[in-house]
């Protein structure tokens, strides 16, 4: 069902847009040699520069740039070679030097886009706007004193990428799909860790509805700082439905920034007395312009790891996995990983089969994450051959996998301490099964009518018997063999 | 015992290196002219305890062989050079209080060079002005005449380097703050090409424009001073990796055969040693061509657009939250006007409010863009003239230096005051003023030329 | 280009200062008429096609190894802090949201 809004009159549609910003992961600041670690004591990663001290000068980190270069590669975007860094001025406590160093007339990424699956499961595609590299903020604490707001200069100057996306987004879902695979994205590349809650990657909201076949765009309402999937898309229904019923009453409503409050379920006004601002964007005269050769740009491309939709195309493609497998397994780089190293040619769906079923249910039990697992990947492949080749049973198999969850050990080592290895001698087998069949012989005379969903309950008790260890199939066989001797 | 202030920068060199007085000789002989002179208030801050240890450590490494090149001579820094330790203001009353834990790059590079520490100077608060009129510490006096100004905005310099105060100063022009008070006070003032001295450090007036350097009582003084200044520093990405070639070494007194541009627009109006200069300087050898530079005219309004455009952002950050003066408030915004109000001077805040302008969604496409234009048509005049002759040369300032009443109803902003400055200032090239009065600006990257002619300039009376 | 009083009253707030009523007036004449002749000159169809000079400086822009060179300096950092400044943190009214 396409998103829609029921107004009075007639329908609403949604246009959104997003601008994400991602906090880069590298060891120092954009524009200084500060620690740009998340946390850390107050004011212990603060340069002279982070705290707006006279006659300081920015220095360009190089990561952050290539950092930028790779996320944009990851949106399938142009990359500038030729972007410059702006001057975005306000008053604010957190801002140490009274403006921000960003880009706005030359972006050092250009347009692009990122396909995500909306609300009818088709694919859809949101365009890129741009992204661009800038500073981000301090933090200011207002609960530790009654008077008195505290600063933090920690985080003012870690790298942002900012993301704009294209109004291009038409429902909650779209928004939601469009923040998990752009969060995975930069996982993937490894420029950004992606914790929303720890506040590495933020979401503000443009919102703005129309009557359904209306063209052209109305007031639209900016939501700042949103900080989960789930909240963005809560937030963007809400504020949808609120301007709609305006639109209904008659009233209109100012173009105007509003803060989502999940307690509340509402977004309300900030109360920012400068809300039509004139940031007085200007070229930063202490950074000349950013230019990048074509040789570094492609040596960036061709380093970049396979991003997460190409893996997602090859795992069924060329490994036959399902879509539904193929993109739970991509969902992020450390699954991905993982599956790979365990999967080493094997068989891929029994490969999936065990991760989404029995490793995540364990992990999720015990809230670890993948990354965390006390089972190796290589460790799960064996316990793969070890079923395949005979050595044990399937059943076994997930007993094994317990205890190699619970001490780490390998399967083979597990398997032999408990001395779990599958009977397979025929002989041994075949003479279980005499003395079962011999102790049921009402049962075989029933198998003999016709009855012969009976087998299963011999094969069950063949099982009981060894403590599992038969191999079922043999088993099976062997039964048959026996009943057709009888 | 002679007034060991009364050596030149050179002499005290080569009187410390032949051990005729030691580096704490000469440094409480500056300190005991500083004490004598204090009425002409060039300095802000006096540092004796500091250029005292400084003297005797000084002479210390001298005994262990390991003198600089400037080891243990005294000199002043201006106030917009930021000395860990020091008290360093902008002469402004919203830093009055500013001690820096950081050292600028081009004053820790005079200090490893064994240089000696007096103290700080006075200049217009944050380098906003032509007299020091504005300073929070009060006007500095003309040693040549107590009741005119120094020039600006490093007068407290030039009029320490006149007075005998220094054996040289530190300087910064941004439109013409070094050559206009070396002018005013009859001493020699030097400004390299933008990009050839750090600004890390040095408290940002008009980033695009800020050039530190240096004042002395002759060129081979400054040529001394301005030799270790210069050079890439890696915290200032608009510092330059060009080799930094010897200035001493450029001094040869030779410059027979060059060609000298006299601009038609600098001579408008000359001063009375400009008719015996030209005949001296045809004497030793060049050649005058005539230059004309068509866009002089247009460069004081593109100073005043982009300078005050920059310099307002760059004064965002003095707001009493992390550091200086601050004044109370109930609410944040309220704190940051109240600071900020006590804090800056009219001027300071008439031009902030009027820079900002010229950065907004209108100032910006109406006046920045096309002032940076201009600026380009400005620079133009002077590549075009480069191809003519080797260096330009004319007077600094053709005007004698007004009185402080004069300067208090706002003689500064008059025609002749720094209208032969301002445009070599926006386009960056190197540039000198001697001791009479005359500049020689040159191409850019060719410091050594500059001082070398400029040499032979400060030879005619 | 007319620039009123309570433009220059907008700028002020802009750049945090405060200017009196009468003297807004003044600068707003004053800067009205500075803005005419001074946008005469810049409309000069000699600007045409001339690029704009931000700086003087013509060398790449220079970049950095990405190092932690910087930080742990918090008492430098908070040694000229004003009054109401803590050992970790500075201090400023409080802010709100």
């Amino acid at each position: 069902m396409t998103y829609r809004i029921q107004g009075q009159r007639q329908e609403w549609e949604l246009i959104c847009g997003l601008e994400v910003h991602c906090e880069i992961l590298s060891k120092s600041k954009v524009f200084s040699g500060a620690s740009a670690e998340f946390g850390g004591d107050p004011n212990t990663h603060v340069a002279f520069l982070d705290c707006g001290m006279p006659g300081q000068l920015p220095i360009l980190n190089e990561k952050c740039v290539e950092q930028c270069i790779k996320t944009g590669m990851g949106l399938n975007a142009k990359i500038n070679a030729y972007s410059v860094f702006d001057r975005k001025n306000y008053f604010y406590g957190d801002l140490p030097t009274g403006y921000q160093i960003t880009q706005l007339f030359y972006p050092i990424v250009g347009e692009g886009y990122l396909d995500v699956t909306d609300e009818d499961g088709q694919t859809k595609r949101i365009g890129i706007e741009r992204l661009h590299l800038e500073q981000d903020a301090g933090k200011s604490i207002h609960d530790m004193h009654p008077t008195q707001s505290y600063l933090d200069f920690n985080r003012a100057g870690v790298g942002l990428m900012e993301i704009v996306s294209k109004p291009d987004i038409h429902s909650p879902e779209q928004a939601g799909d469009y923040l998990r695979r752009l969060r995975s994205i930069v996982r993937y590349l490894g420029t950004c860790d992606g914790n929303m809650d720890e506040g590495s990657m933020r979401c503000d909201i443009n919102v703005s509805v129309r009557p359904v076949g209306e063209e052209g765009f109305r007031h639209r309402v900016e939501i700042k700082n949103v900080n989960s999937v789930k909240f963005v898309m809560q937030a963007i229904d809400l504020e949808a439905h609120r301007q709609v019923s305006l639109y209904d009453a008659g009233k209109d409503f100012p173009q105007e920034t509003r803060l989502f409050d999940a307690a509340e379920m509402e977004t309300r006004p900030m109360r920012s007395k400068e809300n039509a601002l004139d940031y007085r964007y200007f070229p930063d005269p202490d950074l000349p312009p950013l230019r990048l050769t074509q040789d570094y740009i492609e040596d960036i491309r061709a380093h970049l790891p396979e991003l997460p939709a190409a893996k997602k195309e090859r795992y069924m493609a060329q490994l036959g996995l399902p879509e539904y497998d193929a993109r739970i397994l991509t969902a992020d780089k450390e699954t991905a990983a993982y599956f790979e190293r365990a999967y080493k040619g094997r068989d891929a769906k029994k490969v999936a089969n065990w991760i989404m079923g029995d490793l995540f249910g364990m992990l999720n039990k015990e809230c670890l994450s993948i990354e965390n697992s006390p089972v190796r990947p290589e460790d799960l492949g064996a316990l793969i051959d070890l079923i395949n080749d005979g050595t044990i049973s399937g059943k076994i198999a997930k007993e094994v996998f317990e205890i190699m969850f619970e001490t780490g050990k390998s399967p083979a080592v597990i398997v032999e301490e408990k001395g779990l290895k599958q009977v397979s001698d025929t002989g041994a087998i075949e003479q279980m099964i005499s003395d079962i069949l011999a102790a049921n012989m009402d049962k075989v005379a029933e198998i003999k009518a016709g009855k012969d969903k009976l087998k299963g309950w011999f094969v069950g008790q063949v099982m009981k018997a060894s403590q599992g260890k038969v191999n079922p199939a043999l088993a099976n066989q062997l039964l048959e063999k026996k009943l057709g001797e009888m | 015992m002679t007034d060991l202030t009364n050596l030149t920068l050179s002499e005290t060199v080569k009187g410390l290196e032949n051990k005729e007085f030691s580096s704490v000789e000469v440094t409480k002989a500056y300190l005991d002219k500083m004490e004598q002179l204090r009425r002409l208030n060039a300095y802000i801050t006096e540092t004796p305890d500091v250029a005292l240890k400084m003297a005797a450590d000084s002479d210390k490494r001298r005994a262990e062989g390991k003198a600089g090149s400037l080891e243990g001579v005294p000199m002043a820094i201006k106030d917009m050079f930021c000395t860990k330790g020091i008290r360093t203001t902008a002469a402004s009353r919203i830093l009055s209080n500013f001690v820096p834990e950081f050292e600028a790059t081009t004053t820790q590079r005079l200090w490893n060079a064994g240089a000696v520490c007096l103290g700080k100077t006075n200049t217009d608060e944050f380098a906003m002005g032509s007299s020091t009129i504005t300073s929070y510490f009060g006007v500095t006096h003309n040693p040549h005449d107590e009741n005119r100004v120094p020039g600006g905005s490093s007068g407290g310099s030039a009029a320490a380097v006149a007075a005998h105060m220094c054996a040289g100063a530190t300087g910064t022009e941004t439109g013409g703050s070094i050559r206009h008070p070396a002018s005013f006070c009859q001493i020699t003032g030097f400004k390299p090409t933008y990009g050839r001295c750090s600004r890390y450090g040095v408290i940002a007036y008009a980033s695009s424009l800020d050039e530190p350097g240096v004042l002395g009582r002759s060129v081979e003084d400054c040529a001394r001073m301005i030799q270790p200044m210069m050079g890439f520093d890696e915290k200032d990405s608009t510092s330059s990796h060009r080799e930094v070639p010897d200035m001493l070494a450029a001094l040869d007194k030779n410059i027979k055969g060059m060609k000298l541009g006299i601009p038609k627009q600098y001579t408008e109006l000359v001063p009375d040693n400009w008719e015996p200069a030209l005949e001296f300087l045809k004497s030793e050898g060049v050649e005058f061509v005539d230059i004309d530079m068509p866009h002089t005219e247009e460069a004081g309004m593109v100073y005043y657009v982009i300078s005050q455009g920059e310099a307002t952002t760059n004064l965002a950050r003095y707001d009493g939250a992390r550091y200086g003066v601050r004044e109370e408030g109930k609410t944040l915004d309220e704190m940051y006007m109240n600071t900020r109000m006590e804090g800056f001077g009219q001027e300071v805040r008439n031009r902030m409010i009027l820079g900002t302008f010229f950065t907004s969604a209108k100032g910006y496409n109406d006046y920045f863009v096309p002032a940076q234009k201009m600026r380009t048509l400005i620079k133009q005049d002077f590549d075009k003239a480069f191809e003519k002759c080797d260096v330009l040369f004319s007077p600094a300032v053709p005007i004698k230096p007004f009185t402080i009443e004069e300067a208090k109803h706002g003689a500064a902003k008059g025609r002749f005051n720094d209208n032969y400055l301002m445009p070599s200032c926006l386009t960056g090239v190197p540039a000198g003023c001697a001791n009479n009065g005359l500049q020689v600006i040159g191409r850019m990257w060719d410091d050594a030329t500059v001082l070398k002619v400029l040499q032979v300039v400060e030879m005619s009376k | 280009m007319n620039i009123d009083k309570k433009t220059i009253q907008e700028m002020a707030f802009w750049v945090r200062v405060r200017i009196p009523d009468d003297e807004a007036e003044v600068m707003a004449k004053d800067f009205t008429e500075t803005l005419t002749w001074m946008g005469e000159r810049l409309k000069s169809p000699e600007l045409q096609n001339v690029p704009p000079m931000v700086s003087p400086f013509d060398e790449p822009i220079l970049i950095r190894k990405d190092e932690v060179t910087d930080g742990d300096k918090r008492e430098a950092v908070l040694k000229n802090a004003p009054e109401g400044a803590t050992d970790e943190f500075f201090a400023v009214p409080k802010m709100v949201e």
